[in-house]
Protein backbone atom coordinates (compact mmCIF):
# COMPACT_ATOMS: atom_id res chain seq x y z
CA UNK A 1 0.00 0.00 0.00
CA UNK A 2 1.01 3.52 -0.73
CA UNK A 3 1.95 5.18 2.55
CA UNK A 4 4.22 8.10 1.62
CA UNK A 5 1.50 10.65 2.30
CA UNK A 6 2.29 13.88 4.05
CA UNK A 7 -0.58 13.96 6.51
CA UNK A 8 -4.11 14.04 5.16
CA UNK A 9 -4.11 17.60 3.89
CA UNK A 10 -3.56 16.62 0.25
CA UNK A 11 -6.57 14.32 0.40
CA UNK A 12 -8.79 17.03 1.85
CA UNK A 13 -7.71 19.55 -0.77
CA UNK A 14 -8.48 17.02 -3.50
CA UNK A 15 -11.95 16.10 -2.29
CA UNK A 16 -12.90 19.62 -1.18
CA UNK A 17 -14.43 21.07 -4.39
CA UNK A 18 -16.64 18.07 -5.14
CA UNK A 19 -17.53 17.38 -1.52
CA UNK A 20 -18.33 21.00 -0.66
CA UNK A 21 -20.57 21.37 -3.70
CA UNK A 22 -22.49 18.20 -2.89
CA UNK A 23 -22.67 19.08 0.82
CA UNK A 24 -24.16 22.52 0.19
CA UNK A 25 -26.67 21.16 -2.29
CA UNK A 26 -27.70 18.27 -0.03
CA UNK A 27 -27.69 19.41 3.59
CA UNK A 28 -29.27 22.83 3.06
CA UNK A 29 -32.10 21.57 0.81
CA UNK A 30 -32.72 18.72 3.20
CA UNK A 31 -32.91 21.00 6.24
CA UNK A 32 -34.86 23.63 4.38
CA UNK A 33 -37.45 21.15 3.12
CA UNK A 34 -37.85 19.71 6.59
CA UNK A 35 -38.31 23.19 8.12
CA UNK A 36 -40.81 24.16 5.42
CA UNK A 37 -42.86 21.04 6.02
CA UNK A 38 -43.59 22.16 9.61
CA UNK A 39 -44.58 25.72 8.69
CA UNK A 40 -47.32 27.37 6.73
CA UNK A 41 -45.62 29.03 3.76
CA UNK A 42 -47.99 30.96 1.59
CA UNK A 43 -46.99 34.01 -0.42
CA UNK A 44 -50.48 35.47 -0.05
CA UNK A 45 -50.71 35.13 3.74
CA UNK A 46 -48.34 37.02 6.07
CA UNK A 47 -45.83 35.26 8.32
CA UNK A 48 -44.65 31.65 8.34
CA UNK A 49 -46.24 30.24 11.49
CA UNK A 50 -45.20 26.87 12.90
CA UNK A 51 -48.02 24.44 12.27
CA UNK A 52 -46.65 21.15 13.61
CA UNK A 53 -47.72 18.10 11.67
CA UNK A 54 -50.79 19.67 10.13
CA UNK A 55 -49.20 19.80 6.65
CA UNK A 56 -48.51 16.08 6.94
CA UNK A 57 -51.99 15.17 8.13
CA UNK A 58 -53.70 17.28 5.49
CA UNK A 59 -51.57 15.67 2.74
CA UNK A 60 -52.27 12.19 4.05
CA UNK A 61 -55.99 12.77 4.21
CA UNK A 62 -56.32 14.48 0.82
CA UNK A 63 -58.22 12.68 -1.90
CA UNK A 64 -55.53 13.44 -4.44
CA UNK A 65 -52.77 11.89 -2.30
CA UNK A 66 -54.60 8.58 -1.98
CA UNK A 67 -55.49 8.60 -5.66
CA UNK A 68 -52.01 9.46 -6.98
CA UNK A 69 -50.30 7.06 -4.58
CA UNK A 70 -52.60 4.32 -5.82
CA UNK A 71 -51.82 5.21 -9.47
CA UNK A 72 -48.09 5.20 -8.73
CA UNK A 73 -48.26 1.81 -7.01
CA UNK A 74 -50.28 0.33 -9.89
CA UNK A 75 -47.69 1.72 -12.31
CA UNK A 76 -44.87 0.13 -10.27
CA UNK A 77 -46.77 -3.16 -10.01
CA UNK A 78 -47.11 -3.50 -13.77
CA UNK A 79 -43.99 -1.88 -15.19
CA UNK A 80 -41.26 -3.11 -12.84
CA UNK A 81 -41.85 -6.86 -13.39
CA UNK A 82 -42.25 -6.29 -17.15
CA UNK A 83 -39.05 -4.22 -17.36
CA UNK A 84 -37.13 -6.82 -15.37
CA UNK A 85 -38.31 -9.77 -17.45
CA UNK A 86 -37.89 -7.92 -20.77
CA UNK A 87 -34.38 -6.77 -19.84
CA UNK A 88 -33.36 -10.36 -19.08
CA UNK A 89 -34.90 -11.63 -22.34
CA UNK A 90 -33.40 -8.87 -24.50
CA UNK A 91 -29.94 -9.23 -22.92
CA UNK A 92 -30.15 -12.96 -23.53
CA UNK A 93 -30.91 -12.13 -27.17
CA UNK A 94 -28.08 -9.60 -27.45
CA UNK A 95 -25.38 -12.06 -26.37
CA UNK A 96 -26.38 -14.37 -29.24
CA UNK A 97 -24.41 -14.05 -32.46
CA UNK A 98 -26.69 -12.91 -35.23
CA UNK A 99 -26.56 -10.76 -38.33
CA UNK A 100 -27.43 -7.17 -37.36
CA UNK A 101 -26.40 -7.43 -33.72
CA UNK A 102 -23.99 -4.53 -34.26
CA UNK A 103 -26.99 -2.33 -35.11
CA UNK A 104 -29.42 -3.67 -32.51
CA UNK A 105 -27.07 -3.25 -29.55
CA UNK A 106 -26.66 0.54 -29.83
CA UNK A 107 -30.30 0.85 -30.99
CA UNK A 108 -31.72 -0.51 -27.74
CA UNK A 109 -29.66 2.09 -25.90
CA UNK A 110 -31.12 5.13 -27.66
CA UNK A 111 -34.32 5.62 -25.61
CA UNK A 112 -32.07 6.02 -22.56
CA UNK A 113 -30.42 9.18 -23.88
CA UNK A 114 -33.64 10.87 -24.97
CA UNK A 115 -34.58 13.59 -22.46
CA UNK A 116 -37.66 12.32 -20.60
CA UNK A 117 -39.66 15.44 -21.41
CA UNK A 118 -39.11 14.64 -25.10
CA UNK A 119 -39.95 10.97 -24.57
CA UNK A 120 -43.30 12.15 -23.25
CA UNK A 121 -43.83 14.33 -26.35
CA UNK A 122 -42.98 11.51 -28.76
CA UNK A 123 -45.40 9.09 -27.14
CA UNK A 124 -48.07 11.72 -26.74
CA UNK A 125 -48.09 12.12 -30.51
CA UNK A 126 -47.80 8.38 -31.24
CA UNK A 127 -50.86 7.68 -29.07
CA UNK A 128 -52.79 10.80 -30.13
CA UNK A 129 -56.48 10.00 -30.59
CA UNK A 130 -57.12 11.99 -33.76
CA UNK A 131 -53.87 12.02 -35.76
CA UNK A 132 -51.41 9.79 -33.89
CA UNK A 133 -49.13 7.34 -35.67
CA UNK A 134 -50.42 4.28 -33.81
CA UNK A 135 -54.03 4.94 -34.86
CA UNK A 136 -52.90 5.66 -38.41
CA UNK A 137 -50.88 2.45 -38.56
CA UNK A 138 -53.60 0.26 -37.01
CA UNK A 139 -56.30 1.61 -39.28
CA UNK A 140 -54.04 1.28 -42.32
CA UNK A 141 -53.47 -2.38 -41.42
CA UNK A 142 -57.20 -2.83 -41.00
CA UNK A 143 -56.97 -3.77 -37.31
CA UNK A 144 -59.29 -0.95 -36.23
CA UNK A 145 -61.97 0.90 -38.15
CA UNK A 146 -62.44 3.78 -35.71
CA UNK A 147 -59.57 5.66 -34.10
CA UNK A 148 -58.97 4.77 -30.45
CA UNK A 149 -58.88 7.77 -28.05
CA UNK A 150 -55.86 6.30 -26.24
CA UNK A 151 -55.02 9.21 -23.99
CA UNK A 152 -58.52 10.26 -23.01
CA UNK A 153 -59.95 6.94 -21.77
CA UNK A 154 -58.97 5.79 -18.28
CA UNK A 155 -57.69 2.29 -19.10
CA UNK A 156 -55.99 3.07 -22.41
CA UNK A 157 -54.34 6.19 -20.93
CA UNK A 158 -52.85 4.10 -18.12
CA UNK A 159 -51.71 1.57 -20.72
CA UNK A 160 -50.14 4.23 -22.97
CA UNK A 161 -48.25 5.84 -20.10
CA UNK A 162 -46.89 2.46 -19.01
CA UNK A 163 -45.73 1.60 -22.53
CA UNK A 164 -43.83 4.89 -22.77
CA UNK A 165 -42.31 4.40 -19.31
CA UNK A 166 -41.16 0.86 -20.14
CA UNK A 167 -39.70 2.09 -23.44
CA UNK A 168 -37.69 4.80 -21.69
CA UNK A 169 -36.57 2.64 -18.76
CA UNK A 170 -35.52 -0.56 -20.56
CA UNK A 171 -31.99 0.38 -21.76
CA UNK A 172 -30.29 0.77 -18.38
CA UNK A 173 -31.41 -2.64 -16.99
CA UNK A 174 -30.40 -4.19 -20.33
CA UNK A 175 -26.87 -2.83 -19.90
CA UNK A 176 -26.70 -4.14 -16.33
CA UNK A 177 -28.02 -7.57 -17.33
CA UNK A 178 -25.76 -7.73 -20.36
CA UNK A 179 -22.76 -6.97 -18.15
CA UNK A 180 -23.81 -9.71 -15.71
CA UNK A 181 -24.38 -12.25 -18.49
CA UNK A 182 -21.12 -11.42 -20.28
CA UNK A 183 -19.25 -12.19 -17.06
CA UNK A 184 -20.48 -15.80 -16.99
CA UNK A 185 -17.64 -18.14 -18.13
CA UNK A 186 -18.72 -19.80 -21.37
CA UNK A 187 -17.22 -23.20 -20.45
CA UNK A 188 -20.06 -23.59 -17.97
CA UNK A 189 -22.51 -23.66 -20.88
CA UNK A 190 -20.28 -26.00 -22.89
CA UNK A 191 -20.09 -28.41 -19.98
CA UNK A 192 -23.87 -28.27 -19.54
CA UNK A 193 -24.34 -29.04 -23.23
CA UNK A 194 -22.09 -32.07 -22.98
CA UNK A 195 -24.19 -33.24 -20.03
CA UNK A 196 -27.30 -32.95 -22.25
CA UNK A 197 -28.87 -29.95 -20.50
CA UNK A 198 -31.79 -28.22 -22.25
CA UNK A 199 -31.81 -24.46 -22.92
CA UNK A 200 -34.16 -24.08 -19.99
CA UNK A 201 -31.84 -26.07 -17.69
CA UNK A 202 -28.83 -23.94 -18.56
CA UNK A 203 -30.79 -20.77 -17.93
CA UNK A 204 -32.16 -22.08 -14.64
CA UNK A 205 -28.91 -23.50 -13.25
CA UNK A 206 -26.19 -21.36 -14.88
CA UNK A 207 -27.53 -17.99 -16.07
CA UNK A 208 -30.02 -17.27 -13.30
CA UNK A 209 -27.67 -17.73 -10.30
CA UNK A 210 -25.22 -15.31 -11.98
CA UNK A 211 -27.76 -12.59 -12.72
CA UNK A 212 -29.88 -12.92 -9.56
CA UNK A 213 -28.13 -10.08 -7.71
CA UNK A 214 -28.40 -7.85 -10.75
CA UNK A 215 -32.11 -8.67 -11.07
CA UNK A 216 -32.64 -7.52 -7.47
CA UNK A 217 -30.75 -4.29 -8.19
CA UNK A 218 -32.84 -3.72 -11.32
CA UNK A 219 -36.10 -4.30 -9.44
CA UNK A 220 -35.20 -1.90 -6.64
CA UNK A 221 -33.73 0.74 -8.95
CA UNK A 222 -36.76 0.67 -11.24
CA UNK A 223 -39.14 0.81 -8.30
CA UNK A 224 -37.35 3.88 -7.00
CA UNK A 225 -37.38 5.48 -10.45
CA UNK A 226 -41.06 4.76 -11.03
CA UNK A 227 -41.81 6.12 -7.57
CA UNK A 228 -40.08 9.46 -8.07
CA UNK A 229 -40.56 10.20 -11.77
CA UNK A 230 -43.52 11.88 -13.35
CA UNK A 231 -42.33 13.71 -16.46
CA UNK A 232 -43.50 11.10 -18.96
CA UNK A 233 -47.13 10.83 -17.73
CA UNK A 234 -47.23 14.58 -17.23
CA UNK A 235 -46.11 15.32 -20.80
CA UNK A 236 -48.46 12.69 -22.26
CA UNK A 237 -51.72 13.19 -20.39
CA UNK A 238 -51.20 15.98 -17.86
CA UNK A 239 -52.30 13.40 -15.27
CA UNK A 240 -55.68 12.80 -16.91
CA UNK A 241 -58.25 11.86 -17.87
CA UNK A 242 -59.45 13.04 -14.47
CA UNK A 243 -56.77 11.70 -12.16
CA UNK A 244 -56.21 8.41 -14.00
CA UNK A 245 -52.48 8.95 -14.64
CA UNK A 246 -51.60 11.41 -11.85
CA UNK A 247 -48.39 10.37 -10.12
CA UNK A 248 -47.42 11.02 -6.52
CA UNK A 249 -44.22 12.97 -7.37
CA UNK A 250 -46.11 15.32 -9.64
CA UNK A 251 -48.37 16.12 -6.69
CA UNK A 252 -45.34 17.75 -4.95
CA UNK A 253 -44.82 19.95 -7.98
CA UNK A 254 -48.46 20.86 -8.25
CA UNK A 255 -48.81 21.64 -4.51
CA UNK A 256 -45.66 23.79 -4.49
CA UNK A 257 -45.73 25.56 -7.82
CA UNK A 258 -49.36 25.55 -8.96
CA UNK A 259 -51.09 25.98 -5.61
CA UNK A 260 -48.12 27.72 -3.88
CA UNK A 261 -48.67 25.59 -0.77
CA UNK A 262 -44.96 25.09 -0.16
CA UNK A 263 -45.48 23.65 3.34
CA UNK A 264 -47.70 20.84 2.09
CA UNK A 265 -45.43 20.27 -0.91
CA UNK A 266 -42.45 19.88 1.42
CA UNK A 267 -44.40 17.58 3.72
CA UNK A 268 -45.25 15.35 0.78
CA UNK A 269 -41.62 15.47 -0.36
CA UNK A 270 -40.55 14.34 3.11
CA UNK A 271 -43.07 11.49 2.97
CA UNK A 272 -41.75 10.43 -0.43
CA UNK A 273 -38.12 10.78 0.73
CA UNK A 274 -38.94 8.58 3.74
CA UNK A 275 -40.45 5.91 1.53
CA UNK A 276 -37.49 6.19 -0.88
CA UNK A 277 -35.10 5.70 2.02
CA UNK A 278 -36.58 2.25 2.51
CA UNK A 279 -35.73 1.46 -1.13
CA UNK A 280 -32.27 2.99 -0.67
CA UNK A 281 -31.42 0.67 2.23
CA UNK A 282 -32.66 -2.23 0.18
CA UNK A 283 -30.33 -1.15 -2.66
CA UNK A 284 -27.34 -1.00 -0.32
CA UNK A 285 -28.14 -4.48 0.97
CA UNK A 286 -28.32 -5.83 -2.59
CA UNK A 287 -25.27 -4.11 -4.13
CA UNK A 288 -22.25 -6.42 -4.41
CA UNK A 289 -19.86 -5.46 -1.61
CA UNK A 290 -16.88 -4.80 -3.92
CA UNK A 291 -18.53 -1.64 -5.24
CA UNK A 292 -18.46 -0.03 -1.81
CA UNK A 293 -15.11 1.00 -0.38
CA UNK A 294 -13.59 -1.73 1.69
CA UNK A 295 -12.28 -0.43 5.03
CA UNK A 296 -9.25 -2.18 6.36
CA UNK B 1 -30.05 -29.82 -36.18
CA UNK B 2 -33.76 -28.93 -36.31
CA UNK B 3 -33.45 -27.39 -32.85
CA UNK B 4 -30.65 -25.09 -34.00
CA UNK B 5 -32.70 -23.87 -36.96
CA UNK B 6 -35.69 -23.13 -34.78
CA UNK B 7 -33.40 -21.19 -32.50
CA UNK B 8 -32.17 -19.06 -35.42
CA UNK B 9 -35.76 -18.29 -36.38
CA UNK B 10 -36.69 -17.26 -32.84
CA UNK B 11 -33.54 -15.13 -32.54
CA UNK B 12 -34.28 -13.22 -35.75
CA UNK B 13 -37.98 -12.75 -35.02
CA UNK B 14 -37.28 -11.38 -31.56
CA UNK B 15 -34.46 -9.18 -32.89
CA UNK B 16 -36.89 -7.61 -35.35
CA UNK B 17 -39.54 -7.11 -32.64
CA UNK B 18 -37.05 -5.51 -30.25
CA UNK B 19 -35.80 -3.22 -33.02
CA UNK B 20 -39.35 -2.17 -33.94
CA UNK B 21 -40.20 -1.39 -30.33
CA UNK B 22 -37.08 0.66 -29.52
CA UNK B 23 -36.49 2.31 -32.88
CA UNK B 24 -39.99 2.37 -34.44
CA UNK B 25 -41.08 5.54 -32.60
CA UNK B 26 -38.14 7.45 -34.10
CA UNK B 27 -39.05 6.29 -37.60
CA UNK B 28 -42.61 7.53 -37.03
CA UNK B 29 -41.45 10.90 -35.72
CA UNK B 30 -38.99 11.31 -38.59
CA UNK B 31 -41.59 10.46 -41.27
CA UNK B 32 -44.08 12.86 -39.72
CA UNK B 33 -41.44 15.59 -39.83
CA UNK B 34 -40.95 15.36 -43.60
CA UNK B 35 -44.52 14.98 -44.88
CA UNK B 36 -46.89 17.95 -45.24
CA UNK B 37 -49.33 18.62 -42.42
CA UNK B 38 -52.32 17.81 -44.64
CA UNK B 39 -51.08 14.25 -45.17
CA UNK B 40 -50.86 13.68 -41.42
CA UNK B 41 -54.36 14.70 -40.43
CA UNK B 42 -56.43 13.17 -43.24
CA UNK B 43 -58.54 10.11 -42.54
CA UNK B 44 -58.07 7.41 -43.60
CA UNK B 45 -54.35 8.09 -43.18
CA UNK B 46 -52.47 8.92 -46.37
CA UNK B 47 -49.01 9.84 -45.12
CA UNK B 48 -47.23 9.22 -48.40
CA UNK B 49 -49.72 10.76 -50.79
CA UNK B 50 -48.47 14.35 -50.75
CA UNK B 51 -44.74 13.98 -51.24
CA UNK B 52 -41.94 14.95 -48.88
CA UNK B 53 -40.62 18.30 -47.73
CA UNK B 54 -37.83 19.66 -45.57
CA UNK B 55 -39.66 22.99 -45.14
CA UNK B 56 -40.01 22.60 -41.37
CA UNK B 57 -36.31 22.06 -40.89
CA UNK B 58 -35.58 25.05 -43.09
CA UNK B 59 -37.94 27.14 -40.98
CA UNK B 60 -36.28 26.13 -37.71
CA UNK B 61 -32.83 27.11 -38.92
CA UNK B 62 -33.51 30.01 -41.29
CA UNK B 63 -36.96 31.36 -40.42
CA UNK B 64 -38.31 30.79 -43.97
CA UNK B 65 -42.01 30.16 -43.46
CA UNK B 66 -43.12 26.78 -44.95
CA UNK B 67 -45.32 26.92 -48.08
CA UNK B 68 -48.11 24.89 -46.43
CA UNK B 69 -48.64 27.87 -44.13
CA UNK B 70 -50.55 29.60 -46.93
CA UNK B 71 -53.07 26.75 -47.35
CA UNK B 72 -56.58 27.70 -46.24
CA UNK B 73 -58.54 25.90 -43.53
CA UNK B 74 -57.58 23.61 -40.66
CA UNK B 75 -55.06 21.68 -42.73
CA UNK B 76 -52.67 24.58 -43.10
CA UNK B 77 -49.28 24.40 -41.43
CA UNK B 78 -49.15 26.44 -38.29
CA UNK B 79 -45.83 28.02 -37.39
CA UNK B 80 -44.65 29.82 -34.31
CA UNK B 81 -41.71 32.11 -33.71
CA UNK B 82 -41.05 29.91 -30.69
CA UNK B 83 -39.60 27.23 -32.98
CA UNK B 84 -36.91 29.72 -33.98
CA UNK B 85 -35.52 29.45 -30.44
CA UNK B 86 -34.35 25.92 -31.20
CA UNK B 87 -30.88 26.61 -32.66
CA UNK B 88 -30.05 29.04 -29.84
CA UNK B 89 -31.31 26.75 -27.05
CA UNK B 90 -29.60 23.76 -28.63
CA UNK B 91 -26.36 25.73 -28.25
CA UNK B 92 -27.30 26.55 -24.64
CA UNK B 93 -27.82 22.87 -23.88
CA UNK B 94 -24.39 22.10 -25.32
CA UNK B 95 -22.69 24.85 -23.29
CA UNK B 96 -24.31 23.64 -20.06
CA UNK B 97 -23.59 19.98 -20.78
CA UNK B 98 -19.99 20.76 -21.73
CA UNK B 99 -19.46 22.81 -18.55
CA UNK B 100 -20.93 20.00 -16.45
CA UNK B 101 -18.61 17.55 -18.18
CA UNK B 102 -15.51 19.68 -17.40
CA UNK B 103 -16.48 20.08 -13.73
CA UNK B 104 -17.00 16.32 -13.51
CA UNK B 105 -13.64 15.53 -15.10
CA UNK B 106 -11.62 17.95 -12.97
CA UNK B 107 -13.29 17.76 -9.55
CA UNK B 108 -14.33 14.16 -10.05
CA UNK B 109 -10.87 12.84 -10.88
CA UNK B 110 -9.31 14.83 -8.02
CA UNK B 111 -11.73 13.33 -5.50
CA UNK B 112 -11.47 9.86 -7.01
CA UNK B 113 -7.67 9.99 -6.75
CA UNK B 114 -7.95 10.81 -3.05
CA UNK B 115 -10.47 8.03 -2.42
CA UNK B 116 -8.53 5.40 -4.36
CA UNK B 117 -4.99 6.17 -3.19
CA UNK B 118 -4.88 8.15 0.05
CA UNK B 119 -5.81 7.20 3.61
CA UNK B 120 -7.41 9.90 5.70
CA UNK B 121 -9.89 10.22 8.57
CA UNK B 122 -13.47 10.43 7.28
CA UNK B 123 -12.67 8.68 4.01
CA UNK B 124 -15.42 6.05 4.19
CA UNK B 125 -18.00 8.43 5.65
CA UNK B 126 -17.56 11.18 3.07
CA UNK B 127 -17.57 8.64 0.23
CA UNK B 128 -20.80 7.12 1.51
CA UNK B 129 -22.32 10.59 1.88
CA UNK B 130 -21.45 11.50 -1.72
CA UNK B 131 -23.00 8.28 -3.05
CA UNK B 132 -26.17 8.49 -0.99
CA UNK B 133 -26.76 12.18 -1.73
CA UNK B 134 -27.94 11.26 -5.19
CA UNK B 135 -30.76 9.08 -3.93
CA UNK B 136 -32.96 11.91 -2.64
CA UNK B 137 -35.87 12.46 -5.05
CA UNK B 138 -35.17 15.44 -7.31
CA UNK B 139 -38.57 17.04 -7.09
CA UNK B 140 -38.15 17.31 -3.31
CA UNK B 141 -35.06 19.48 -3.89
CA UNK B 142 -36.58 21.86 -6.41
CA UNK B 143 -37.61 24.68 -4.06
CA UNK B 144 -34.44 24.70 -1.92
CA UNK B 145 -32.25 24.60 -5.04
CA UNK B 146 -34.16 27.54 -6.43
CA UNK B 147 -33.60 29.45 -3.17
CA UNK B 148 -29.85 28.71 -3.14
CA UNK B 149 -29.48 29.90 -6.72
CA UNK B 150 -31.56 32.99 -5.98
CA UNK B 151 -29.43 33.82 -2.91
CA UNK B 152 -26.27 33.47 -4.97
CA UNK B 153 -27.79 35.83 -7.55
CA UNK B 154 -27.34 33.22 -10.27
CA UNK B 155 -30.88 32.86 -11.60
CA UNK B 156 -30.97 32.57 -15.38
CA UNK B 157 -27.24 31.90 -15.75
CA UNK B 158 -25.29 29.01 -17.23
CA UNK B 159 -23.31 28.76 -13.97
CA UNK B 160 -26.35 27.82 -11.94
CA UNK B 161 -27.35 24.95 -14.23
CA UNK B 162 -23.76 23.73 -14.55
CA UNK B 163 -23.52 23.75 -10.75
CA UNK B 164 -26.79 21.85 -10.23
CA UNK B 165 -26.06 19.33 -12.97
CA UNK B 166 -22.61 18.77 -11.49
CA UNK B 167 -24.11 18.05 -8.08
CA UNK B 168 -26.36 15.48 -9.74
CA UNK B 169 -23.60 13.81 -11.78
CA UNK B 170 -20.48 14.03 -9.56
CA UNK B 171 -21.44 11.12 -7.25
CA UNK B 172 -21.63 8.76 -10.21
CA UNK B 173 -18.40 10.11 -11.73
CA UNK B 174 -16.55 9.76 -8.44
CA UNK B 175 -17.84 6.20 -8.02
CA UNK B 176 -16.73 4.93 -11.43
CA UNK B 177 -13.39 6.77 -11.38
CA UNK B 178 -12.58 5.53 -7.87
CA UNK B 179 -13.32 1.94 -8.83
CA UNK B 180 -11.19 2.31 -11.97
CA UNK B 181 -8.24 4.15 -10.35
CA UNK B 182 -8.06 1.42 -7.73
CA UNK B 183 -7.44 -1.11 -10.48
CA UNK B 184 -4.24 0.63 -11.66
CA UNK B 185 -1.13 -1.19 -10.35
CA UNK B 186 0.64 0.86 -7.70
CA UNK B 187 4.12 -0.30 -8.83
CA UNK B 188 3.80 2.11 -11.74
CA UNK B 189 3.30 5.00 -9.36
CA UNK B 190 6.14 3.96 -7.09
CA UNK B 191 8.35 3.80 -10.15
CA UNK B 192 7.34 7.34 -11.11
CA UNK B 193 8.06 8.58 -7.59
CA UNK B 194 11.47 6.92 -7.63
CA UNK B 195 12.14 8.65 -10.94
CA UNK B 196 11.67 11.98 -9.19
CA UNK B 197 8.06 12.88 -9.93
CA UNK B 198 6.06 14.50 -7.16
CA UNK B 199 2.59 13.19 -6.40
CA UNK B 200 0.86 15.73 -8.60
CA UNK B 201 3.12 14.97 -11.59
CA UNK B 202 2.58 11.28 -10.96
CA UNK B 203 -1.20 11.83 -11.03
CA UNK B 204 -0.96 13.69 -14.35
CA UNK B 205 1.56 11.41 -16.05
CA UNK B 206 0.59 7.97 -14.76
CA UNK B 207 -2.98 7.86 -13.49
CA UNK B 208 -4.67 10.10 -16.05
CA UNK B 209 -3.27 8.46 -19.22
CA UNK B 210 -3.91 4.95 -17.86
CA UNK B 211 -7.51 5.68 -16.93
CA UNK B 212 -8.49 7.37 -20.18
CA UNK B 213 -11.38 4.95 -20.93
CA UNK B 214 -13.05 5.58 -17.59
CA UNK B 215 -12.56 9.33 -17.97
CA UNK B 216 -14.27 9.16 -21.37
CA UNK B 217 -17.09 7.21 -19.74
CA UNK B 218 -17.53 9.74 -16.96
CA UNK B 219 -17.41 12.60 -19.43
CA UNK B 220 -20.07 11.11 -21.69
CA UNK B 221 -22.40 10.14 -18.86
CA UNK B 222 -22.27 13.58 -17.29
CA UNK B 223 -22.78 15.24 -20.66
CA UNK B 224 -25.75 13.02 -21.38
CA UNK B 225 -27.43 13.56 -18.01
CA UNK B 226 -27.01 17.30 -18.27
CA UNK B 227 -28.33 17.38 -21.83
CA UNK B 228 -31.44 15.43 -20.78
CA UNK B 229 -32.23 17.38 -17.62
CA UNK B 230 -35.48 19.30 -17.71
CA UNK B 231 -36.80 20.16 -14.24
CA UNK B 232 -34.09 22.61 -13.15
CA UNK B 233 -33.81 24.11 -16.61
CA UNK B 234 -37.48 24.98 -16.31
CA UNK B 235 -37.07 26.45 -12.81
CA UNK B 236 -33.85 28.41 -13.21
CA UNK B 237 -33.91 29.67 -16.80
CA UNK B 238 -36.45 32.28 -17.76
CA UNK B 239 -34.99 33.66 -21.01
CA UNK B 240 -33.72 32.14 -24.24
CA UNK B 241 -30.19 33.24 -23.37
CA UNK B 242 -29.83 30.26 -20.99
CA UNK B 243 -32.87 28.01 -21.60
CA UNK B 244 -31.99 24.41 -22.47
CA UNK B 245 -33.69 22.84 -25.49
CA UNK B 246 -35.76 20.36 -23.44
CA UNK B 247 -37.66 23.28 -21.89
CA UNK B 248 -38.36 24.91 -25.26
CA UNK B 249 -39.64 21.65 -26.74
CA UNK B 250 -42.02 21.11 -23.89
CA UNK B 251 -43.47 24.59 -24.33
CA UNK B 252 -43.68 24.08 -28.12
CA UNK B 253 -45.84 21.04 -27.50
CA UNK B 254 -48.35 23.16 -25.59
CA UNK B 255 -48.35 25.88 -28.24
CA UNK B 256 -51.48 25.65 -30.44
CA UNK B 257 -49.65 27.55 -33.21
CA UNK B 258 -47.20 24.71 -33.72
CA UNK B 259 -48.19 22.10 -36.31
CA UNK B 260 -47.63 18.38 -35.77
CA UNK B 261 -44.98 18.21 -38.45
CA UNK B 262 -43.14 21.24 -37.06
CA UNK B 263 -43.17 19.74 -33.56
CA UNK B 264 -41.86 16.45 -34.93
CA UNK B 265 -39.09 18.25 -36.83
CA UNK B 266 -38.14 20.03 -33.60
CA UNK B 267 -38.02 16.70 -31.76
CA UNK B 268 -35.71 15.25 -34.42
CA UNK B 269 -33.36 18.26 -34.20
CA UNK B 270 -33.25 17.92 -30.42
CA UNK B 271 -32.60 14.17 -30.32
CA UNK B 272 -29.99 13.86 -33.06
CA UNK B 273 -27.20 14.75 -30.59
CA UNK B 274 -28.65 12.16 -28.18
CA UNK B 275 -28.66 9.46 -30.83
CA UNK B 276 -25.06 10.19 -31.83
CA UNK B 277 -24.17 10.12 -28.16
CA UNK B 278 -25.86 6.73 -27.69
CA UNK B 279 -23.76 5.24 -30.47
CA UNK B 280 -20.55 6.75 -29.05
CA UNK B 281 -21.47 5.61 -25.52
CA UNK B 282 -22.04 2.10 -26.79
CA UNK B 283 -18.90 1.93 -28.89
CA UNK B 284 -16.41 3.43 -26.45
CA UNK B 285 -17.94 2.96 -23.05
CA UNK B 286 -20.12 -0.08 -22.73
CA UNK B 287 -18.50 -2.32 -25.29
CA UNK B 288 -14.92 -1.65 -24.16
CA UNK B 289 -15.21 -0.63 -20.56
CA UNK B 290 -18.04 -2.59 -19.00
CA UNK B 291 -18.35 -5.71 -21.12
CA UNK B 292 -14.64 -5.79 -22.03
CA UNK B 293 -13.42 -5.37 -18.46
CA UNK B 294 -15.66 -8.17 -17.22
CA UNK B 295 -14.55 -10.54 -19.95
CA UNK B 296 -10.86 -9.79 -19.56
Amino acid sequence: MFKKVRGSSLAYILILPAFALILIFTLYPFGRALWTSFHRINPVLPGNPFVGFSNYTSVFSSYYFVKSLRNTLIMIGFTVPIITIMSIAISRLLIENFYGRGILRPAVLIPWVIPSAITGLIWQWLFNGSYGAINALLSRMGVISDYIPWLTEVLTAKFAVMVAFIWAQLPFPIILMLAAMTAIPSDLYDAAKVDGATAFDSFRYITWPHIRTMAVIVIIYETLTAFTSYSIPYAMTGGGPGTATSMISYYIWSLSFDQLQFGKGAALAAIIAGLSLIFIFAIIKAIPSEIMLEEE
Amino acid sequence: MGGENWKRVIVYISAVLVFLFTFGPFVGVFLASIVPETALITRPPAWFSKGFTLANYRYIFTGDIPKGFATKGTARSRVSQEALQIPRTLANSFIIAFGTMLVNLIFGSMAAFAYSRLRFPGRGETFMFILLSRLIPLVALAVPYYLIIQTLGLLDTFWSLIMIHSVLTLPFTILILTVYFRGIPEDLEDQALVDGCNQFQMFLRVIIPLSLPSLVAAALFSFMLSYSEFLFGLLISSTTSTKPISVVLSSLSNNPDVSISLLNSSIIVAIIPSIILAIVVWRFVIQDLILGALKG
